[in-house]
């Protein structure tokens, strides 16, 4: 029997990482934690500046800062951490290791990934690519920025394949068998991810690369828009997919407790796949060129992307719930205090699901058609992807990275340290809430995002932002403290934590012993992609063949910075 | 799959909701025709297009007794016209198109909110009721003078 | 004394909805706050728009 951790109960023997492995996903955290870093003090000079309380020195624009938060954040920090934290929880549940043969590919992916975020990174530094991190055309940057960009979305295929070649060599050893839950979710977030990040490269490389080189003069804009946000929307699925992994497989393990059942996590995973990828219009209801009925179509369809995460809310709290109940607890809610808050692993996650709730919310408003046009641009959509993306997701990689490099180092998660990550996530919490509450109110009250500082010639209703504004940025300084704080304890765990020869499980969750085998059918992925084609194609066929076979004249590149 | 009562409960509660978001704003926008802006007019090539019209002359154009079209052109970093008049009450027909990079054309307090692109007319009707100065302001980056870019809808009260 | 195995299965699923209650109340209460906000927004949206 195979050291591996499966989620049928049966007793895990003492698991411990290959050193290539540990190498291998070492290398993709740091630069997560590196980009994090980076990104958070650009971030930190936006709302200072944003506040009107710096200047920022020649040289440096807020929009230059503003793109390089957005593209490190955004794109570097999220993908580094999930192709690590998939290696890692491949490893760990499918043989005990990595396919000896998948490793020179995870390092070549992990080569040209490094090397599109520098060559990127660094013209943006170099003011060459100032044209945030959506890149619209006919803003036009360095084409060496473009090339960076492609790098990092190529080699992230490449990574992909690692993950397939990992769960396809665990299928073949095991046939008839559903695969652990850990793979069967890392599997469904490449899937996604390969399927969604063909547009953006498709607009990279075939628009953008040879517009920027002068081999042609003009572009197609609404169909780059068109490209962007197809592959844009889905983005953020990659990005929630990996945290709700947590909390579906590792927390209902940290917290004593079992996943409540096999099938539904599953079927969850494959709504994602079907539903967020056709729903890319929602970014774009402001826009010419494009139909009332395919935008409110992808409206229909983006509330459908809603159902797994009202799943995704009950499983979750039934697992809870369940644990509570089993340790006693009493009463409608008396499992609320059986749960291990003190535990940074659990006390994290929780408070991002929190956090999740209020971000849901704009998120169906801002989908909502009509009430696009009192949020669009607005802070209110800043607002609405701190609390998801920053919060949600950003906590969620946070605690996981609190027992992974542990685990990875042969060092021990200490009780100090424990503390420290609870208090870095109640001050996270309270700048984020403060930050992202005031954006949307003031969004609401008309703010643009995406703006430096400006009164607009004094007009009036400027001066009903500015507090709020400026309670903006106090949020802003409250989260980059908890940034710094999270890095200090990342690079303590690493560096300076009591070292082990027995580190911790990487904790994988059991199955309730009597839910049921999960149905063959979702495991067919040939009929998943095949349906999630389709939708792609029914959603969009008919205006992507306007805005290509009857195309605007195309735009010049610009360079208004 | 075995799911428990309370979770089909609670998923028919949610996606009877969805349903219920999509009824409200489906009807608003198809049976009151209350859409957010579109327009699937094109025009020429962006750096010809003050030279074509209407953007040549671009302005408010008065069509009934209280009802115009504005056509309009952004770039970076201003409005054609930068200031219009009309009074209250007045019906305002957007035609914005854009002479160089992706523009906003938003005016707070109200529900006009466009993403102007070079190539393309994007339309949207609002009725000014309220007497007041109101903010247009670009909110789609458009480069380093993207914040000062901005305009001015004077709606004069009786 | 035997009991049929149907009924076992019956009992256990009751037992586990009987557990499900906390977890039900909490997501109607989450449900019932985005309804809320959602419906704030949607009369902002009227107030401005008709």
């Amino acid at each position: 029997m195979s050291t591996a951790a499966t989620e049928k109960g049966e007793t895990l023997a003492k698991h411990r990482y290959d050193e290539r492995d540990r190498r291998l996903v070492l290398a993709h955290v740091g630069v997560a934690v590196g980009a994090l870093l980076i990104g958070a003090i650009a971030g930190l000079l936006q709302v200072m500046e944003r506040a009107g309380w710096i200047r920022l020195p020649a040289g440096i624009n807020y929009y230059q800062m503003l793109t390089l938060h957005g593209v490190l954040l955004a794109l570097v920090f999220t993908t580094f951490f999930i192709f690590g934290y998939l290696y890692a929880g491949l490893a760990r549940t499918l043989d005990g290791r990595l396919v000896s043969s998948s490793r020179k590919w995870a390092w070549i992916g992990y080569g040209m990934m490094t090397l599109g975020t520098l060559l990127a990174a660094a013209h943006i530094l170099m003011n060459e690519a100032t044209v945030l991190y959506t890149f619209y055309p006919p803003l036009q940057a360095s084409p060496w920025f473009y090339v960076g960009l492609a790098l990092l979305v190529v080699g992230s295929w490449v990574a992909s394949a690692v993950v397939i070649i990992n769960y396809v060599h665990w299928r073949r050893r095991n046939r008839g068998e559903s695969s652990p839950l850990f793979a069967y979710m890392a599997l469904a977030t490449v899937i996604l991810w390969l399927h969604a990040s063909l547009y953006v490269a498709i607009e990279v490389v075939v628009q953008l690369i040879p517009w920027s080189f002068g081999w042609v003069d003009r572009v197609n804009v609404p169909l780059s828009r068109t490209l962007f946000w197809w592959f844009g929307h889905a983005l953020v699925y990659f990005w929630l997919l990996p945290a709700y992994i947590y909390w579906y497989v590792n927390i209902p393990q940290i917290i004593g407790g079992k996943i409540l059942s096999g099938s539904l996590p599953r079927l969850t995973f494959i709504l994602f796949l079907l539903f967020s990828i056709p729903v890319g219009f929602h970014h774009q209801l402001t826009d010419p060129g494009i139909q009332p009925f395919w935008k409110f179509l992808q409206v229909a369809l983006t509330m459908a992307v809603v159902v797994p995460t009202l799943i995704t809310a009950f499983s979750i709290l039934g697992t809870f719930e369940m644990a509570g109940r089993a340790r006693g607890a009493k009463g409608l809610f008396g499992w609320v205090k059986k749960l291990p808050w003190g535990d940074v692993r659990f006390f994290t996650p929780f408070m991002a699901m929190i956090i999740f709730i209020l971000g849901g919310a704009g998120g169906i408003i801002l989908a909502s058609y009509q009430l696009n046009q009192l949020v669009h641009n607005t802070w209110f959509v800043t607002g609405h992807f701190h609390m998801t993306m920053a919060s949600t997701v950003g906590l969620t990689y946070l605690a996981a990275l609190y027992w992974m490099i542990p685990i990875l180092r042969h060092r021990r998660l200490t009780p100090a340290i424990n503390r420290l990550g609870i208090i870095q996530t109640v001050i996270w919490t309270v700048g984020m809430m403060l930050m992202s509450v005031t954006m949307h109110v003031v969004g609401l009250m008309g703010a643009p995002r995406r703006s430096s500082f400006s009164t607009y010639g004094g007009h009036e209703i400027v001066s009903s932002w500015m507090p709020h504004l400026q309670l903006i940025s106090v949020g802003g300084i409250l989260l980059f403290a908890a940034i710094l704080l999270a890095v200090y304890i990342l690079i303590h765990l690493w560096f300076f934590a009591p070292k082990t020869d027995r580190p911790a499980e990487f904790p994988i969750g059991v199955v309730y012993e009597r839910a049921s085998e999960p149905p063959r059918i979702l495991e067919r992925w040939s009929v998943w992609i095949g349906v999630s084609v389709v939708l792609s194609i029914i959603a969009y066929a008919v205006p992507l063949a306007d805005m290509i076979l009857h195309p605007a004249p195309g735009a010049l590149p610009v360079r208004p910075w | 799959m075995d799911i428990p009562r309370y979770e089909r409960l609670w998923l028919g509660i949610g996606i009877g909701t969805l349903i219920l978001f999509l009824l409200i704003t489906g009807y608003m926008g198809f049976s009151m025709g209350l859409h957010p802006t579109d327009g699937m007019e094109r025009t020429v090539e962006p750096e010809k297009v003050t030279r074509t019209p209407p953007f040549d002359n671009p302005g408010l154009e008065r069509i009934g007794p209280n009802e115009y079209v504005l056509t309009s052109v952004s770039f970076v970093f201003g409005y054609d016209p930068k200031e219009v008049t009309v009074p209250a009450g007045a019906k305002v027909h957007f035609r914005v198109t854009s002479r160089d990079v992706i523009h906003g054309f938003y005016i707070p307090g109200t529900t006009v909110n466009m993403m102007v692109e070079p190539g393309h007319i994007t339309e949207q009707t609002y009725t000014f009721d309220k007497p007041g100065k109101y903010l247009v302001l670009c909110h789609e980056y458009c480069g380093s003078g993207h914040h000062l870019m901005q305009g001015t809808i004077y709606v004069k009260g009786e | 004394m035997a009991r049929t195995p149907e009924y076992e299965v019956h009992r256990r699923d009751k037992n586990k909805d009987e557990n499900l209650r906390g977890t039900f109340v909490s997501v109607l209460l989450i449900g019932g706050l985005i309804l809320a906000i959602w419906l704030i927004v949607f009369f902002l949206y009227l107030r401005v728009a008709l």
